[in-house]
């Protein structure tokens, strides 16, 4: 039996929900499919389970999250939870669920991965005990718990003001918050304010979180280097320099966070026309404002085309659903402009700080020039030397460099090595990142068993 | 100033490679151009058999021409370790080629026969083993019901073929020849002493030219006004997660790596140089290696690609002199990695003027014409 | 045991390393051994041989790959707890396939 549907939407955060949300008031057979087990995404995780752990997000925040929940579940979409999507081509699917793969085509796709944070290789950070400061978040949100203490956070980026806000609150010893941001980017970042009133509440909200991180007492370093995780089979200290002198803490964790990227396996692997963002240093999926890719019958939504934060990402879901309505003619033109016009405005008053808070929280320049001995590729335990090496010997490509070195040949496919092994490339050979190539992505962005395959109900 | 060789081979895959590797032994100068490769990925993703048995019947020459490389493989590592630093990974495994059903065993029963009445007093060392005696020699692997038993050969073997291209471009260097990679070769002319070489990076001079290029030697040959009768023949691999060393020879189609991941495939497809990935193949493949080797079923898949294997029409090598020129020849074969030893050996001397030898000298580019 | 046990109870019992574990029925696997579990880390990397623990939970990092009731290399973040289930550290290589 062939499973057919209108849209498909791949991902249930604020953008996937929205999406499929409104692409189902308008008519259309929607299916909506997620890997978690509940619908919110990363910033909603678990926010509609039954448990109290999501009051972790302020009230505004928890309500607009089960607002988004509770529309999706009255729109008459099809949810699918628990199921990972491993490969995706113009008009289906192939995911699975409970050890069984199965395909769903639809006549639109739209891909509302999300964002992760960027992995950023330091000496250590393969150590148990070495976290990103997102999956403490994740932790406490999705089952109310909390990271073993003293906490060391460290890097550049939002998410660290507001984790070490949380864990302050649930009483949790934070040891040392350790800025590895040199305010290089501050004089240029403040240019952008005036466009950034535009959304004081925003604003408002971060100065309030960095306020009272300050109150809650948190040793604050500024303009650290030279981070490294210590301990045998188990974090135990955090060593760093600080105004010239070595410092160590002890920590049991250390949460690190260098800001956001889309997840761009899929897109990629679909071989959208894709641009560099060169503020920001990350690869994202081309799109007009309804998320139309280079492929016709592709969308790509929310934090997984660019980081833009969870209000952009519910009003361009929105977006895409109204535009799909439209081109498949459930929506007449004028009903559509109707709908489009005060998501719009929602859209950009949400874009309007972005400019200011990209360039706050830019990488900094030097974020990947570790030394040799630093373990890029955490799967197959290759080095930043031997990347060097690679490219030294003539590989000048990342696939290249893949095929000689195995940096990106494991399990995670690259998702953790990739960034930082383009930017080291690109570094050695002093050109740009898009000049290095990009790792080649193929099917299954998620290992599935070869039973899966054996199994799979067009195999007959 | 402009690079000057005595031999130039464009073509850093592993042909071209291991004969770059066996002029710079001979102390020649040669130079080795490279392109980052977009279609041409055959050396960068092929399983990595040193495979002779079972194969050719009706063409002896070949026959022998992969046992004597597969003769060589030993040595070449040791050497390579040498001169490279990169272990090649050979094992002398042997290699077997499963049997589904009795007929199956039938088949290839009778093919071994045929191969061996070829063979004559020379002798042929391919033999069908009975399910007992597979499993006596893969004693950790529980077989489907349905395998009836498989043909083994003690002269197959195995290689990290990454590795093998890279030793021998290391190796050559090491050896005082040049690499020049990420470089893609444009124009082609011929001058009073040799050839000019434009390349997107400024130009090479050479007395000697080698076109080993893959199937980017169609496009190459072209500027000779030749025709090369080769084509793309797709083939899918996938890669599972590690698994203990239960596989110490491969079963052809279900490779163990030294890294302890198992690559299945054997799929060939003309479909011209669409390189997507078709899942459909991939069920058919997952069915017969759960079907050989059920346990399979329970293992995960982490990486897939498919790729251009670079097929001469009748599946034999063309080594040649392009027509009308002393000095410019074409190399391309499918199996480059089998063959990679017997083509550092004998090539070399090929290439610099002397006659193939006997056992190589049908792979011409003619033989094609007569057809 | 029945499977779906856990969407009628508030905490379930997993066994971790043999011993067992009460935990609440609705978190992650990864969840419920680096909280109520104590893990500190949830397998060794097969290159490196290493202790190794979950670094992401959201399914990106392949760091907290456990062996589920004898099933090994399961991202241990993407999957909830059941009643019942065997939970152990993954080892080098698998022991079993
Ligand atoms: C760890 C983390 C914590 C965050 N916490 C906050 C916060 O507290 N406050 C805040 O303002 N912002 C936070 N953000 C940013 C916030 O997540 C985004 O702005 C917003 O959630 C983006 O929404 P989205 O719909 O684009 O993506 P997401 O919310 O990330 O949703 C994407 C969904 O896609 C699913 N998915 C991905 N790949 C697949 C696949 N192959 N198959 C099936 N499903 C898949 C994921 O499981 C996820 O549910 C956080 C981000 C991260 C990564
Ligand atoms: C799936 C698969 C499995 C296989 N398994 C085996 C096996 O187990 N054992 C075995 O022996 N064989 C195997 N083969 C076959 C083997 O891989 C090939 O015969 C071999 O790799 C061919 O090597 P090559 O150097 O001739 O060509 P290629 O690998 O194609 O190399 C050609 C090189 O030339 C370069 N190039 C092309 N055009 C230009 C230009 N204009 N300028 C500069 N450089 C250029 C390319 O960048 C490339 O690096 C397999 C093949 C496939 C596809
Ligand atoms: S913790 Fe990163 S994939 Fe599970």
């Amino acid at each position: 039996m062939q499973e057919q549907y209108d849209v498909l939407v791949i991902g249930a955060g604020p953008a996937g929900l929205s999406a499929a949300s409104t692409a189902a008031e308008n008519g259309l057979d929607v299916i909506l499919l997620d890997e978690q087990d509940s619908p919110g995404g990363q910033i909603y995780r678990s926010v509609s389970g039954k448990k109290s752990y999501s009051r972790f997000l302020s009230k505004e925040d928890r309500n607009d999250g089960l607002n988004l929940v509770d529309r999706f579940t009255k729109s008459g979409a099809v949810y699918l939870p628990k199921t990972t999507v491993w490969d995706v081509s113009h008009d289906g699917v192939l995911c699975s669920s409970d050890g069984e793969s199965r395909e769903i085509k639809a006549q639109y796709i739209m891909v509302a991965t999300g964002a992760m944070e960027r992995p950023v290789p330091f000496k250590g950070w393969t150590t148990p005990g070495v976290m990103s400061a997102g999956s403490a978040d994740l932790l406490y949100k999705s089952s109310g718990i909390v990271p073993h203490g003293p906490v060391v956070l460290a890097g550049n980026g939002p998410l660290i003001p507001l984790v070490a806000n949380h864990l302050n609150e649930l009483g949790v010893e934070i040891a040392g918050i350790l800025n590895t941001s040199p305010f290089q980017n501050k004089p240029k970042s403040m240019l952008r304010i005036p466009l950034a009133i535009a959304d004081i509440p925003f604003l408002f909200k971060g100065l309030k979180m960095m306020g009272a991180m300050f109150l809650g007492g948190a040793k604050q370093y500024h303009n650290v280097t030279e981070i490294e995780a210590k301990g045998n089979g188990q974090l135990n200290q955090v060593s760093f320099v600080h105004r010239g002198q070595h410092k160590t803490l002890n920590a049991a964790t250390l949460l690190v966070h260098e800001g956001m990227l889309p997840r761009t396996h899929i897109t990629r692997m679909l071989n959208l026309e894709h641009k560099w963002d060169r503020v920001q240093r990350y690869w994202y999926a081309k799109t007009d404002t309804f998320g139309r890719s280079s492929n016709n019958a592709i969308y790509v939504v929310g934090d997984g085309q660019k980081v833009h934060g969870v209000n952009a990402a519910t009003a361009k879901g929105e977006l895409a659903g109204i535009d799909v309505a439209r081109r498949l003619n459930v929506l007449c033109e004028s009903a559509a402009q109707l709908q489009i016009a005060p998501v719009k405005r929602r859209l950009y008053k949400a874009l309007a700080p972005r400019g200011f808070v990209d360039a706050f929280f830019a990488p900094r320049k030097n974020l990947f020039t570790m030394v040799d001995e630093v373990v890029v590729c955490r799967c197959e335990g290759v080095t930043a030397g031997d990347i060097r090496q690679a490219i030294k010997e003539g590989c000048h490509d990342v696939n290249e460099i893949k095929l000689r070195t195995r940096c990106g040949m494991g399990p995670c496919q690259g998702r953790m090595c990739g960034s930082a092994l383009a930017e080291i490339t690109a570094a050695t050979l002093q050109t740009e990142v898009p000049n290095v190539g990009a790792l080649h992505i193929r099917p299954p962005i998620r290992p599935v068993t070869v039973r899966e395959l054996r199994d799979f109900p067009s195999a007959t | 100033m402009r690079q000057n060789f005595d031999v130039l081979i464009v073509g850093g895959g592993v042909t071209g490679a291991a004969v770059g590797y066996g002029l710079a032994k001979k102390g020649i100068s040669v130079g080795v151009v490279d392109a980052t490769p977009s279609v041409d990925r055959a050396s960068r993703s092929n399983m990595g058999l040193i495979w002779c048995q079972s194969k050719a019947l009706g063409n002896r020459n070949y026959v022998e021409w992969c046992f004597s490389s597969s003769k060589l493989f030993k040595s070449l590592a040791s050497e390579l370790k040498k001169t490279s630093g990169i272990d090649i990974e050979y094992t002398e495994s042997g290699g077997l080629i499963p049997c589904l059903g009795e007929e199956e065993f039938t088949k290839r029963s009778d093919y071994l026969d045929a191969l061996r009445k070829e063979a004559g007093e020379k002798g042929y060392p391919g033999t069908m083993l009975t399910r007992d005696e597979l499993q006596a020699k893969l004693p950790n692997i529980t077989f489907g019901t349905n395998v009836t038993g498989a043909t083994w050969c003690a002269e197959d073997g195995l290689v990290e073929p990454l590795k093998l291209m890279f030793a021998l471009r290391h190796g050559m260097e090491h050896l005082g020849g040049t690499l020049i990679p990420n470089t893609n070769v444009i124009d082609i002319a011929k001058t009073e002493s040799g050839y000019l070489i434009t390349t997107d990076d400024g130009e090479i001079e050479c007395t000697r030219l080698v076109l080993a290029a893959g199937l980017g030697n169609r496009q190459l040959a072209g500027k000779f006004n030749v025709t090369v009768p080769v084509v793309p023949n797709k083939g899918q691999v996938f890669l599972t997660e590690r698994v203990p060393d239960i596989l110490p020879s491969p079963l052809l189609g279900i490779t163990r790596t030294r890294g302890g991941t198992i690559m299945i495939g054997f799929e060939h497809e003309y479909v011209g140089t669409d390189t997507s990935l078709h899942t459909e193949k991939f069920c058919h493949v997952a069915k017969w290696a759960t079907d050989i080797w059920p346990a399979l079923a329970d293992l995960r898949i982490i990486r897939t690609w498919s790729c251009l294997r670079v097929w001469p029409k009748d599946g034999f090598p063309i080594y040649d002199k392009i027509p009308g020129h002393e000095n410019a020849f074409i190399l391309n074969a499918h199996s480059a990695v089998t063959l990679a030893a017997v083509h550092i050996a004998e090539l070399p001397d090929f290439i610099m003027g002397k006659e193939i030898c006997k056992t190589a000298a049908d792979f011409t580019l003619s033989r094609f014409d007569e057809k | 045991m029945s499977t779906n046990i856990s969407t009628t109870l508030d905490t379930v019992t997993i066994f971790f390393e043999g011993k067992s574990l009460t935990v609440p029925a609705d978190i992650s696997v990864a969840a419920a051994v680096l909280g109520p579990g104590h893990a500190g880390h949830t397998g060794k990397n097969p290159v490196m041989d290493d202790n190794r623990a979950p670094v992401c939970l959201m399914g990106v990092c392949f760091e907290c790959m456990m062996e589920i009731d004898g099933i090994p290399n399961q991202q241990s973040c993407l999957i909830t707890v059941r009643e019942g289930m065997k939970v152990k550290r993954q080892n080098t290589l698998r022991e079993k396939y």
